[in-house]
């Protein structure tokens, strides 16, 4: 898969309208937010389709990750999106890395995780803003890429903490 | 004292959420801190120990709440247990160092909490006599200490 998907999941309570760019895309932020509310939509969905009472509109199949099952999950789906929850332990893991490399699907992963193994961009992370209608907006607004032509204003780099 | 494990741990609770469905109390629901933090995170109000009003998702019953406001019950009413505090974010964490001033509590962390407090004391178990005293100092721990876990 390339390119950009715009996805969009509701039912009568919520709705979240985001878009994925890239193989890997981080949420993640406070607790309470709806994170965990949009994996279980797009479980439900995946469970009893329009009967679930979950609409989703996507030009790609959405599937919420059943932890117990993902490696067989991950080389039998293709070309889909791949929502995987909080609570995943084996997104740490070089296995999960490796398929990741393999796959041509793209992975949504609610995480608060280190996750050295992932080549992760830091464009690609985000927090949910919103309360009925939730959105992904950027974690990370201020970057300064340090590499090639450095500012030296920038140096020695103490990050505020 | 708050003490804080940076990475994999033996016979830590990774999964919180599940734990807390299978063995929470209806008693851990109506009590004074699980009232302040479901109102506080989830900004819902408890109604009885089965029954949470929540502005966006209606009424809903304790195994809805969020995985943050779960593991912080746990870590309130099971104090001899480590639960995975990377399933709170870091709107749970005043209310992981108030656990902390009160008691011994021991979490278990995968990524580094931001404790937006000027200054605090945590005991970093990586380390065999590590304290710190502020987001700098544990900042440093975090990145130390999860790197070599990974």
């Amino acid at each position: 898969m390339h390119g950009r998907y715009q996805i969009k999941i509701k039912n009568s309570r919520n709705s979240y309208s985001f878009e994925l760019k890239r193989n890997i895309t981080v949420l993640r932020g406070d607790s309470g937010t709806g994170k965990t509310t949009l994996f279980r939509m797009v479980s439900d969905y995946n469970e009893s389709g329009r009967n679930s009472g979950v609409s989703i509109s996507c030009d790609r199949p959405v599937i919420a990750m059943e932890k117990r099952i993902w490696e067989t999950e991950i080389e039998r789906i293709e070309n889909s999106i791949i929502v995987i929850d909080e609570d995943s332990k084996f997104i740490c893991s070089k296995e999960f890395a490796k398929a990741v490399r393999h796959s041509n699907n793209y992975f949504l992963l609610i995480t608060r995780h280190y996750l050295a193994e992932l080549p992760i961009s830091v464009d690609e992370i985000y927090i949910l803003s919103g309360a009925k209608n939730k959105k992904f907006v950027p974690l990370y607004h201020e970057k300064e890429r340090i590499f090639d032509d450095v500012k030296q204003s920038l140096l020695p780099f103490k990050p505020e903490v | 004292m708050l003490k804080v494990w940076f990475g994999d741990r033996e016979n830590a609770i990774y999964d919180t959420s599940t734990f807390f469905k299978n063995r929470y109390e209806d008693k851990w629901i109506t009590d004074d801190f699980a009232k302040k933090v479901i109102k506080d995170i989830d900004k819902s109000e408890v109604i009885d120990a089965n029954n949470i009003m929540s502005p966006v998702l209606g009424s809903i019953s304790p195994t809805s709440l969020s995985g943050g406001v779960k593991a912080l019950i746990l870590m309130k009413n099971l104090p001899g247990k480590i639960f995975n505090a990377t399933n709170c974010g870091d709107n749970c964490a005043k209310w992981i160092l108030e656990l902390g001033n009160s008691r011994n509590l021991t979490i278990n962390l995968y990524h580094v909490m931001h404790f937006d407090a000027p200054s605090f004391e945590i005991r970093i178990l990586n380390h065999r006599s590590l304290i710190v005293h502020n987001m700098q100092e544990f900042l440093d721990a975090g990145v130390k200490y999860l790197r070599e876990d990974q």
